[in-house]
């Protein structure tokens, strides 16, 4: 016959995991939010997510902000246009914490958020010149000021 | 001049550590950008020239960019002189008012020109046959390679002889090669008219004509049109009477092997000049000429191609399509990814409009180019004279896979 749950079992409790951050903050989020993550779904389909999990690349200030993104996305019943709002203005911070976004996402497997933050630095980097494009990401191999004119030439169309 | 040390405006402290962003993570922000900020982004740094230039990344980015075809027009460039050229830009196919500026210059000889021209991009390359080459150009990046076309020997076209040379680009999504296949129709003459037929391919990465064999004599008619590694093209078959029979040629990019599919005499009636389009996962041909000249687009569908069988169908366009195209002269270019049916205007004037006919729901809708310079570039009638739809902005490089690196 049919299984044996009783009609007295209280609603069907919502499943948390808990998140550790590298710097000790530990943060609940609920199992069907944290799905979203790739990285926690194989997780908790191998049993491995009934202790807290230890995210040693994650400072707390931005799990907080990847925690309050899955739940913005798993919640029901939010429409398009409203959530679109509301991702410009989860994005709307400094390009470093965007840089700790995309780490993030990446270590996580959450392509929603790793497609939202990749996209906003895309859009802001891809008319700058490449000295603005050093100073940004605080690059320091750069060429010889010969092999640079020599690549600057190859691709002089570019610049135009 | 600008000095790359000119770092004493940088407020922020920094923290270098935590400012290395991975390779993966830049990855992720690169494979996102259009191929002209790339191409800028090579004088960064050695790191990223390297990691630009990598082919796993552009992979990535081309699989990425795939996602988002774009609509290529090219027109006469009016300040190129006398080594002529034409001049390229993209435009958003989804969303309209998206256009964006030039992204290149093709530079080649306008003499034997007489389009407007609808051809294929595969992979971000483009092929335009100029004078005695093949030119594979990769209009993005704005580089371009050459291929000598075989020349004749007078054992097989003797002085008294007359040939039709015609090529054909296609892609084998399979193997991931690009192929271009010249055709070679050599007439003998005399009383028997003898004609021979020569077929080589080119494959992309390598730098020799291949003889290939297995399709009798014809002439190729129109612009040919590949997809799932098939090209297509039509023809007409060299006999011996006045006009030979029509043909759809089927050439098998991965296998090298040849096909003809008689077009009916019924489709040949309404369909003059052919333009070859994907329609439903089928090869379809609409008439080029006189697509919009009435209420009605006819289209004859290649049903089963190996029985041979074609099947008509007739779109009654919305009473608004008038109203919309008004007095703008279009000429159909082919079904963009969105399978929307474009229409393409025949000379360029203010606003540039392309409108785009929805197959399934009727819809019909226009798209206004933005992006487009605004001085000197309307001296006469502007012809509008190369058409990509769907292109696919890569950083391949022209000379093909084998020397992506």
């Amino acid at each position: 016959m049919s299984s044996s749950s009783s009609s007295s079992l209280p609603p069907c409790p919502k499943k948390m995991i808990t998140l550790k951050s590298s710097d000790g903050e530990t943060f609940q989020i609920e199992e069907t939010a944290a799905l979203q993550s790739k990285t926690l779904e194989n997780m908790i389909d191998e049993n491995c997510a009934s202790t807290p999990i230890p995210l040693r690349s994650i400072n707390g200030k931005i799990l907080a902000k990847v925690v309050e993104f899955c739940n913005k996305h798993a919640e029901v019943g939010v429409d398009a246009e409203s959530l679109h709002a509301w991702d410009a203005e989860f994005v709307n911070v400094e390009y470093t914490t965007l840089f700790d976004y995309i780490l993030a996402a990446n270590f996580l497997e959450i392509p929603t958020l790793l497609d939202l933050a990749s996209g906003v630095v895309g859009d802001m980097i891809k008319g700058k010149t490449p000295d603005e494009i050093r100073k940004m990401f605080n690059i320091n191999d750069a060429f010889s000021p010969e092999e640079e004119e020599e690549v600057r030439r190859a691709n002089q169309w570019a610049f135009e | 001049m600008r000095t790359r040390s000119d770092r004493r405006k940088s407020s922020r402290p920094r923290d270098d550590d935590s400012m290395i962003v991975p390779e993966e993570l830049l990855i992720e922000i690169l494979k996102r950008l259009p191929v002209k900020s790339l191409c800028r982004f090579t004088c960064v740094s050695t790191r990223w020239h390297s990691l630009i230039s990598d082919p796993y990344f552009i992979d990535s980015h081309l699989t990425h960019s795939a996602t988002r075809p774009k609509l290529l027009v090219g027109f006469f460039d009016p300040d190129a002189g006398r080594r002529g050229g034409v001049r390229v830009f993209s435009d958003d196919q989804s969303e309209p008012r998206n256009g964006r500026a030039q992204i290149s210059t093709l530079q080649f000889s306008l003499g034997s020109w007489n389009g407007p021209y609808v051809l294929q991009s595969h992979e971000g390359l483009i092929c335009l046959e100029v004078g005695s080459h093949v030119k594979i150009c990769n209009p993005s990046t704005g580089k371009h390679v050459n291929f000598r076309l075989p020349g004749t020997n007078t054992l097989s076209a003797p002085w008294w002889s007359c040939f039709q040379q015609a090529h054909s680009f296609g892609f084998d999504p399979v193997e991931r090669k690009h192929k271009v296949l010249g055709t070679r129709v050599i007439n003998l003459g005399g009383l028997d008219r003898m004609f021979i037929m020569e077929l080589r391919v080119l494959t992309l990465g390598t730098r020799k004509w291949r003889r290939v064999e297995g399709c009798a004599p014809h002439y190729k008619k129109d612009h040919e049109f590949c997809f799932d590694g098939v090209v297509y093209y039509t023809a007409r078959k060299c006999s011996r009477g006045i006009r030979g029979d029509d043909y759809l040629v089927a050439f098998d990019v991965r296998t090298e092997s040849f096909r003809m599919i008689t077009i009916p005499p019924r489709a040949r009636e309404v369909i003059h000049k052919a333009l070859l389009i994907k329609f439903e996962g089928r090869i379809a041909m609409v008439d080029r000429n006189n697509a919009l000249s009435s209420d009605e687009i006819v289209m004859w569908i290649l049903e089963d191609l190996d029985r041979k069988i074609w099947k008509k169908r007739v779109f009654v366009l919305p009473p608004c399509w008038e109203e919309i195209v008004a007095d703008c002269k279009v000429f159909p270019a082919g079904t963009v990814h969105s399978g929307e049916l474009l229409f393409m205007p025949r000379t360029l004037s203010k606003p540039s409009c392309v409108f785009y006919y929805n197959l399934k729901t009727n819809g019909f809708r226009r798209s206004e180019i933005c992006g487009l310079p605004e001085h000197g570039f309307y001296p006469s009638p502007e012809y509008c004279v190369l058409t990509f739809p769907d292109h696919v902005e890569s950083l391949l490089s022209p000379g093909g896979l084998a020397s992506r690196n």
